[in-house]
């Protein structure tokens, strides 16, 4: 071959290249605005109600803006106040105590309850629905409900114990019974997870259990090193769904108690609606998504360790 | 033995027999159930029986009234219609947004589609506390506080749970489907609501309900947007019956709470079926 025409070949085929190149990249724009049109709902939520709102909300954490007057610049002033307020001390206190004990028996109590229902091979069914029950009242009712139960002088709870003569507490209204009042509650709504761990619990094969029966595996060691790995994507689940729930706990504690009682959100609460103090009130929001993050980035991280997955 | 489940051989082995777990369970269902009969039995009880001490299991007489009494005390027609409303608006909103987004996530190929996804993962575990403020000021220099704007139109714009959901059942349906229909020349718009919003019915089912029984419960939402008091829902004109009403009447109070749940209830078992379908299928548990 001649090198002239080699050489035109080589221009022909770049040129072709070019071309091909050409119309896929316009054809990758074109998907791009079609990937785009079709997300534009979420798209524009997110940007003006979720990242707009989250950078203004940073920038009024470094303003004292109450809503009457424009916003000043104070700098850290915010956050300096916000970690020597002995009300933010005790609403982080309620809520590190929601995250670290409400959620651990709420998830121990649900898989106590999926484990015996489990165990139970008959009626399931009928064990599921009844469990089930409470977490489909509304949140609201359920806080009203509970209130009367919990209702010092005439409410079932009170009334219960005093026919077995042990000496009542006032429940709600006394500051040491507020938060396992509260934890009461939770256990008693806690169907809705067992319901997950019954499905995961009943999807672990038999095979394997019977592998270590095999091998002279105890109760115990079977529980732990199979039942909880095999399980451990539900558990996680729950946990963190757990978490987020437990963080953001407000209209149960606001109905039952009232905002004396506070948790990190009737505290913004608090100082938003009531104090409206914006700017301050931002900067305990921001304090807050610094805390979920680091909490909740510690638990996906932890999933290596713990959380086994099918592959 | 074939059928029995793991962990029953496992407690045969533990020595908790079926039977001490039917026993136990027995009693957690009956803790359980207690409450709830409580709330029937409260709902039931003429006034003046409320405050008997020791209360009787089962009261003396059955004061249906309550349930009429409960209506006239406070503006529950109002309320049940605002909140039906709200409800209903906010159903079809998240329904259409949900839909229409979670295709652009899942059967289009895009640059950066993945990137936008992990934003919206990422959104999902945000606690919703970080926005409210700044939220509320936004909706307060648009004029919008005390209306229902702020309280409807955010459901047009695809919750990300709505939109996860979708978009892991979208992705079970057989790509060749759209294939087909591409090469027929119909737009990406047809193949979605002629091809895969039809296919899609129970996960679509499970987002009504989801929405529905989320946006009924819905406190906190009125609590910061709504100022008047005809436009409160049920949640929050429960609320406001009890603290400022003066309203201890519990035995009308349960009445009302009792009515207030009938369409939540209705709710979910009308969707059971698909809601499981839906559900449990596109969270990967198994």
């Amino acid at each position: 071959m001649s090198r002239g025409a080699s050489d035109l070949q080589l221009r022909a085929k770049a040129a072709l290249t070019r071309e091909k190149g050409r119309r896929a990249l316009s054809y990758r724009v074109r998907r791009f605005c079609t990937g785009l049109a079709f997300i534009s709902p979420w798209l524009f939520g997110f940007i003006t109600l979720t990242l707009g709102p989250m950078l203004l909300s940073l920038y009024y954490s470094f303003t004292d803006y109450n809503m009457i007057h424009a916003p000043n610049w104070v700098g850290a002033y915010n956050y300096v106040s916000l970690f020597t307020d002995p009300q933010f001390a005790s609403a982080f206190e309620n809520t590190l105590y929601v995250l670290f004990i409400m959620v651990p028996v709420n998830l121990l109590a649900a898989l106590i309850y999926g484990m015996l229902m489990d165990l139970a091979a008959r009626g399931q069914a009928i064990y599921r629905t009844i469990l089930y029950l409470p977490s489909l009242l509304p949140a609201v009712a359920s806080a009203i409900l509970w209130r009367w139960l919990y209702d010092p002088n005439f409410g079932l709870i009170n009334y219960g114990l005093s026919l077995l003569h042990i000496k009542s507490p006032l429940w709600l209204v006394d500051p040491h019974w507020e938060k396992p009042a509260l934890m009461i509650v939770g256990l008693w709504g806690a169907g809705n997870s067992a319901v997950l761990f019954l499905a995961a619990l009943r999807g672990v094969s038999r095979n394997l259990y019977e592998a270590a029966m095999v091998d002279g595996a105890s109760a115990w060691w079977r529980f732990v090193r199979i039942t909880i790995p095999q399980i451990s994507p539900v558990i996680f689940f729950n946990l963190v769904t757990g978490m987020i729930g437990g963080i953001q706990y407000f209209s149960q504690g606001f109905v039952m108690i009232g905002s004396s009682v506070q948790f990190w959100m009737t505290y913004i609460y608090n100082n938003a609606f009531v104090n409206l103090e914006m700017g301050f009130s931002s900067a305990a929001s921001w304090v807050l998504l610094v805390f979920t993050s680091i909490l909740v980035g510690i638990v996906f991280i932890s999933q290596r360790w713990w959380v086994h997955y099918e592959e | 033995m074939k059928n029995r489940s793991a962990v029953t051989r496992i407690g045969q082995r533990m020595g908790i027999g079926a039977i001490a777990s039917h026993a136990l369970l027995v009693l957690i269902c009956i803790s359980l159930l207690l409450p709830l009969y409580w709330m029937l039995v409260t709902a039931l009880r003429p006034t003046s029986e409320l405050s008997q001490f020791p209360p009787h299991l089962l009261p003396d007489h059955l004061a249906w009234r309550n349930f009429v009494d409960a209506v006239q005390q406070i503006p529950f027609f109002l309320y049940m219609k605002n909140s039906a409303f709200l409800a209903v608006i906010n159903v079809v909103g998240s329904m259409l947004s949900a839909v229409i987004v979670a295709y652009g996530f899942s059967k289009l190929q895009w640059h950066g589609r993945n990137v936008f996804f992990g934003i919206l993962i990422v959104t999902m575990f945000l606690p919703g506390v970080v926005t409210m403020v700044p939220t509320y000021i936004i909706y307060h220099d648009i004029h919008w506080i005390g209306t229902y704007l702020p309280l409807t139109v955010p459901s047009f714009f695809a919750s990300a749970f709505n939109v996860f959901l979708l978009r892991q059942f979208y992705r079970t349906i057989p790509e060749s489907l759209s294939e087909s229909a591409r090469m027929d020349g119909a737009s990406e718009w047809r193949i979605l609501w002629r091809i895969i919003v039809p296919l899609s019915k129970p996960a679509i089912v499970a987002v009504v309900i989801f929405t529905f029984i989320g946006n009924w419960d819905d406190f906190t939402g009125p609590l910061i947007y709504l100022q008047n008091q005809h436009m409160y829902t049920m949640p929050i004109g429960l609320y406001d019956f009890i603290e400022n009403k003066g309203g201890t009447l519990w035995n009308q109070l349960m009445a009302a709470s009792l009515m207030f749940m009938v369409p939540m209830l209705l709710a979910f078992f009308f969707g059971q079926s698909a809601f499981v379908k839906g559900g449990i299928r596109t969270t990967g548990i198994k």
